[in-house]
């Protein structure tokens, strides 16, 4: 028996139903991770509105009130900032948790990567 | 055995087995975090939840319950229940919340048992100081105001629940324990929006309830004084329990090779000299928030038999940058 | 239920679990790439015997084939379960309306298969939408493929079966 024979045994509704499967899930593989969020996300909030939700894929530079935020390889940190204890740009470099800069009142948090397990949940 | 009833069995057998291991195996749940900036600090929620929404739900209903509060105790706001209270000292009593009663009632109770070196009062004192602009009173300036900064004077009436300071002048902070109120306040409201476990941290004060998904203590960090914003002295393993740390490195300045910072010894207006930091562990944050401060504000003496015969758990760095545990807090403590 | 169908269906379930064990046996470049020919056997029975037939060798297979593998009551047993039960349901719907062949119902039981199986993780163990979200299509592309071979396997076993039971009947 050959594989033509094989389909030959197939209804109009079985082809039907293949095609519109391979259609829907193949275009559902390309076109469902572009529409969702990546990775980690890198939220930039400025007096508890969110200003910024970058995905911490894409390097960007980008200024916030008086901060310069960075977006690298992955990572985040503060560039430059005009407050006077510069706290936030001593944090260097964060791949989770948040950098936060209370003078110029901005909380800058990376979503969707876990914080280490070894690491402390709060700090007094 | 027929195939219907078969049939049937199994579908029961499988709901039975999906239910109990939703149940039991779903014991997956997640920490969720967000941390807004309130109170003239970084408030940081956590919660550990099941659900993404439920968990969202309640921090948002917390933060705005914690927007109320910082409406009714901000020192500054002209708007607040602190602010009337001031505005009318050696006037006439105001009605306040019931949150504002509560809470200056129990600072006053804290002040008491601190024999005064925890002070609602201090306002007065306060106000002298800008540790922004790193100018400093005179010492006439400081003694004139001395007198003003009895809480003694801050007269309850549980009727209307109204507030009066008796003399013209005196100020009422809650500043050194409304953050520790707040946290209480918080981790009982999402505890009672059913979030089993997590860390309500106002600033730096912290209460703890529950433990991290994997079953082991919340672990919060006692920032080192003199190393920068991320070092820490030591780790503190928490489960249900709530802890403050006053330091002298939170608000600052440095002139002529002297430290300005903001705890203040009641007793002198000036700022207290036996410690760099105080950290206290007690299953109220009201309790910690408050001595952390008056404990701070202590001579060195008076601290250790204050914290020997109220057997508190408590962490301290003297000013020589010797350190301090209480026996009690030992076993919670990791030492860095 | 005649004692001669019950020989046959139990000769099915065996064929099932004969060919889930040799299934495992197949090296495949994803992890969670499987092929499904126990549903072959489910397709078969399913178009010979009906729902009940089709669920209880499926259920046979399933119970057996944990305790061969030692995965009973495990994570990869409810998954089978869920996938099993919501496939049978699935395809006997389909046969229902009587316009697909093997190929479509083969079709639909592996598209409902995998529906299951990815409801039941996404309830029971890992609560992760996005992993879940970007992993559905891939898997389900995987298994319309899958579907088809088994599709055309059912079709030729069943083709088969006929010329044979003609044979049969022309010899008579």
């Amino acid at each position: 028996m050959r594989i033509a024979e094989l389909i030959g045994c197939t209804t109009l509704c079985d082809r039907l139903l293949l095609v519109l499967l391979l259609v829907i899930t193949g275009a559902s593989i390309v076109f469902v991770p572009l529409y969702l969020p990546h990775g980690g996300q890198v939220r930039i909030e400025v007096r508890n509105k969110l200003l910024y939700k970058l995905p911490i894929s894409e390097d960007k530079t980008i200024p916030v009130v008086g901060l310069t935020v960075e977006i690298k390889g992955g990572k985040v940190r503060v560039v430059d900032a005009d407050c006077p204890g510069k706290i936030c740009v001593k944090q260097g470099w964060i791949d989770s948790g948040a950098i936060i800069c209370l003078p110029n009142r901005v909380v800058i948090t990376v979503e969707g990567t876990p914080a280490p397990p070894k690491g402390v949940d709060a700090t007094t | 055995m027929k195939p219907k009833l078969l049939t049937a069995a199994a579908i029961v057998f499988i709901i039975a087995l999906v239910f109990v291991f939703k149940s039991t195996v779903s014991g997956t749940p997640h920490v969720y975090k967000k941390s807004e900036i309130m109170m003239d600090t970084v408030i940081t929620l956590t919660v550990v939840s099941n659900s993404q929404k439920k968990a969202d739900e309640a921090i948002g209903a917390a933060f705005n319950n914690l927007r109320r509060f910082e409406r009714n105790w901000s020192f500054f706001d002209a708007g607040s229940d602190v602010s009337a209270i001031n505005k009318n000292a050696g006037v006439r009593p105001v009605k306040v919340s019931d949150d504002t009663f509560d809470l200056t009632k129990k600072a006053v109770e804290k002040a008491k048992w601190t024999g005064g070196a925890f002070n609602p009062a201090i306002g007065p004192a306060m106000v002298l100081w800008d540790f922004k602009n790193k100018k400093r009173p005179t010492d006439s300036q400081l003694k004139e105001v001395l007198q003003l900064l009895d809480y003694t004077q801050i007269v309850f009436n549980d009727n209307d629940s109204s507030i009066m300071l008796k003399d013209k002048g005196m100020l009422l902070d809650l500043g050194g324990i409304a953050k520790g109120y707040a946290a209480d306040k918080t981790a009982e409201l999402l505890k009672k929006a059913g979030m089993k476990a997590g860390i309500a941290s106002i600033g730096g004060d912290i209460s703890a309830w529950g433990t991290r998904p994997d079953g082991s203590p919340w672990r919060v960090g006692i920032r080192a004084p003199r190393g920068a914003p991320d070092d820490l002295a030591g780790v503190l393993s928490l489960k249900d329990l709530a802890v403050s740390t006053g330091g002298d490195y939170e608000r600052f300045f440095i002139e002529d090779g002297i430290r300005y910072h903001h705890i203040l010894n009641p007793a002198t207006g000036y700022p207290a000299r036996d410690f760099q930091s105080v950290t206290v562990v007690n299953p109220e944050g009201v309790v910690t928030d408050a001595l952390d401060t008056g404990i701070f504000a202590m001579d060195r003496e008076k601290a250790l038999r204050f914290i020997k015969t109220n057997n508190l758990m408590a962490y301290l760095v003297f000013a020589d940058g010797s350190t301090f545990t209480s026996e009690n807090l030992r076993e919670l403590l990791e030492n860095r | 239920m005649q004692q001669r169908d019950k020989y046959r269906l139990a000769l099915l379930a065996a064929c099932a679990i004969a060919l889930h064990g040799f299934e495992r046996l197949i090296p495949t470049p994803i992890p969670w790439l499987r092929f499904g020919f126990a549903n072959i056997i489910t397709l078969i029975t399913l178009i010979l015997y009906g729902f009940n037939a089709a669920l209880t060798i499926t259920l046979i297979r399933i119970l057996i084939g944990s305790m061969l593998t030692g995965t009973f009551l495990g994570p990869p047993f409810i998954m089978s379960l869920v996938g099993g039960i919501f496939s049978i349901a699935a395809m006997w719907a389909a046969s229902r309306v009587r316009v697909f062949g093997p190929l479509g119902l083969s079709l639909t039981g592996a598209l409902f298969h995998n529906l299951g199986q990815i409801l039941a993780v996404y309830a029971v163990f890992i609560q992760n939408l996005r992993s879940v979200m970007i992993l559905t299509p891939v898997i389900l592309f995987i298994g319309t493929l899958t579907g088809v071979l088994n599709g055309l396997a059912v079709i030729f076993t069943m083709e088969h079966l006929k010329k044979m039971s003609d044979n049969v009947q022309n010899s008579q």
